[in-house]
């Protein structure tokens, strides 16, 4: 186990930076994951980290020493690829010996590991089989025993479940996280899916252009987002053009479309200073449910009233910009039809103000 | 046309399709071979390329029963073997180096490089060689200035080693070229998983990289076994009539004797050798691709 900390880091090709200068501390069994969308920088991170990327500028620790010019085979780190790279002339137990052979150990030693690690990701039995012969799934389970087998000072796992069909995802999402816990091992995952990044993470860095847009608890980047881009990649957003219009000590009052709205105060804000507002969809009420103490509360036009199964999404016309409000579809979900005005509300503090 | 096309359906529409490769290959190939096989077995008749239908087997008899027939097919195998070895060993690193430039200008300039030595004829190319290895050729001209050898020359040429150097700049490319595309289908992502688990650099080749082009290895090796068990030209020229391989005692049988039917038999030796090889090899193959095949 151990900790790693990633100081100014960059990776340039030719004249651009697909990593620029990031700084990262990851704590010992910490669970962190590198979110982005394609592009932005989060693979290259963690192949540099592996050491299959040579850095360009910035250093690279593992428990305190840089490591960022040693080859990958000094490293200590376990790295799991998207496709796998199960090595398709061995079997799934030559596989797993693979590591722990190269470090000369005694044949009773490897077999009895390469025994435990098949056991502890479920695939006994699976020994004399060769990649072409498992599934997906199966082939994730035979990659993460190759690299748990050598025990690793840190994991590093690149889109694992990218390559899986849904529902597998949804199952392997619970099972990796369950395996990381009980190992208690360092752990960075890359993905571009929030959905796997807000259920497995502990803490979660957003990426873009290269660089970490906001590093934080699931909670902290689902609920405040920091900037546009964040509000915009995690989840839905309502995001509100608004002019402040006046500031008190722990709220101010904006301007949206000749609607004043409550806000929650950030940063220094002054009169007249152009921001957004932004608000989760499932955040805002509609009906009766909206009209109480501590709430913006707004008469707004209904557009459009679409089903989506375990919620129905309401679109409102606020003055040319559109809101949009999720509620779930629970037995006494109000109805409404397009084209009549209805009362729409959300708590003071569930809203939040980006610069940008 | 269009009603006869629908009255034999897709799989005859496939045949019809395949048909004149098919002919093409019966009569030039198919033909030839059988006949080449019949002639082998029949009673020997100087000037006689025709079958006589009279069959025995003398023709063989006497192939086994000469050690100047049965060690002329030691030496052409051996020699096969040889040629393929050497080739396999100066081409693998030339086509790793092919195969890992990823500059797409850099690499169609060595492949160019490679193609261009099949531009020329083979035996114009020979000649070039003979330029180079003979006793006043080019090589044994610069040893004598650099003072490396006295008036002696060395023997480059109008021996063994003439000919292994004449197959193996022949076969070369062959070799190279069934490398080049295995090696480039290996998953880059299978060498750096070999490395992050403790592999150094030489172990991910030997372990991860060699046995994943064994395909490309195992069909370079094939093709040049092939080209230089039936050689007949590189024997003849840079071996100087001093290098008895069975092609040259086809040649000197049938050209020379008119003794097309012991001819035949040799022909026929030749092609169980090469079978046989061809067998082995794809054995290994299949072994060596893990069950993939």
């Amino acid at each position: 186990m151990a900790n790693v900390v990633l100081s100014e880091l960059s990776k340039y090709f030719g004249d651009v930076a697909a990593v620029d200068n990031i700084s990262v501390e990851i704590a010992e069994g910490e669970f962190f994951s590198m979110l982005g969308p394609s592009g932005c920088g989060k693979s290259t991170t963690l192949r540099m980290i592996a050491g299959f990327e040579e850095t360009s500028i910035g250093r690279i620790e593992v428990d305190g020493s840089d490591v960022s010019q040693s080859p990958p085979e000094d490293r200590g780190i376990g790295f799991v690829f998207q496709n796998y790279a199960i090595f398709p002339h061995m079997n799934v137990y030559d596989n797993i010996a693979f590591g722990l052979r190269l470090r000369k150990q005694a044949k009773d030693a490897i077999d009895s590991r390469v025994r435990a690690a098949l056991d502890q990701v479920g695939m006994s039995g699976f020994e004399n089989r060769f990649q072409h012969e498992l599934s997906g799934g199966q082939q994730q389970r035979v990659a993460l025993a190759r690299v748990l087998v050598t025990e690793p000072r840190i994991l590093l796992l690149d889109e694992p479940l990218s390559a899986l069909d849904k529902n597998l995802r949804e199952e392997m999402k619970f099972w990796i996280k369950d395996l990381q816990q009980t190992l208690g091992i360092t752990t960075i995952y890359v993905t571009h899916d929030q959905g796997e990044a807000l259920t497995m993470s502990d803490r979660i860095a957003v990426m873009s252009n290269g660089k970490v847009a906001q590093i934080g608890t699931p909670e902290e980047i689902y609920e405040r987002p920091s900037t546009r881009f964040v509000t915009e990649f995690i989840g839905e957003s309502n995001v509100l053009n608004a002019r402040v219009t006046s500031v008190d000590d722990a709220t101010c009052v904006l301007d949206i479309g000749g609607h004043a709205v409550t806000a929650p105060l950030s940063g220094e804000l002054s009169e007249g200073d152009d921001v957004a507002l932004a608000l989760r969809p499932e955040r805002v009420l509609i009906g009766k449910d909206a009209a109480k103490k501590g709430f913006n509360r707004l008469k707004l036009p209904l557009k459009k009233v679409t089903y989506q199964g375990s919620f129905i999404r309401f679109q409102l016309d606020l003055s040319g910009l559109e809101l949009v409000a999720e509620v779930a579809n629970r037995h006494d979900v109000p109805r409404f039809d397009p084209g009549s005005e209805i009362d729409v509300g959300w708590r003071v503090d569930c809203g939040w103000i980006i610069s940008e | 046309m269009s009603a006869f096309l629908q009255t034999i359906g897709k799989p005859g529409r496939s045949a019809l399709l395949a048909a004149p490769g098919l002919l093409f290959f019966f009569i030039f190939f198919v033909v030839p071979l059988v006949s080449l096989f019949l002639l082998s077995l029949d009673k020997p008749s100087i000037g006689n390329a025709s079958v006589q239908w009279m069959f025995e087997t003398r023709n063989f008899e006497r192939f086994f029963g000469r050690a100047l027939y049965y060690e002329a097919a030691f030496r052409s195998a051996g020699l096969a073997a040889l040629v393929s070895a050497i080739t396999l060993l100066l081409g693998y690193p030339l086509a790793f180096l092919i195969a890992k430039t990823t500059d797409p200008r850099r690499n169609t300039t060595l492949m160019i490089l490679v193609l261009c030595a099949m531009q020329l004829d083979m035996v114009i190319r020979l000649f070039g060689l003979m330029v180079l290895m003979g006793d006043v050729g080019v090589i044994n001209e610069f040893l004598r200035w650099a003072g490396l050898i006295g008036e002696q020359p060395l023997a480059l040429m109008y021996n063994f080693t003439g000919v292994v150097v004449g197959l193996v700049q022949f076969s070369l490319p062959f070799m190279v070229l069934s490398l080049v595309g295995v090696i480039q289908g290996i998953n880059p992502s299978l060498e750096e998983a070999a490395r992050s688990l403790g592999a150094r650099r030489w172990q991910t080749f030997w372990k991860i990289t060699v046995p994943m082009s064994m395909p490309g290895i195992l069909a370079g090796l094939l093709l040049v076994f092939a080209i230089s068990f039936s050689s007949y030209v590189v024997p003849t020229l840079l071996g100087g009539w001093k290098v008895v391989v069975l092609p040259i005692h086809i040649f000197q049988q049938v050209a020379e004797l008119g003794k097309w039917q012991f001819g035949a038999a040799i022909a026929v030796v030749m092609f169980v050798i090469s079978f046989v090889v061809m067998l082995i090899y794809q054995r290994a193959a299949a072994r060596a691709s893990g069950g993939r095949i």
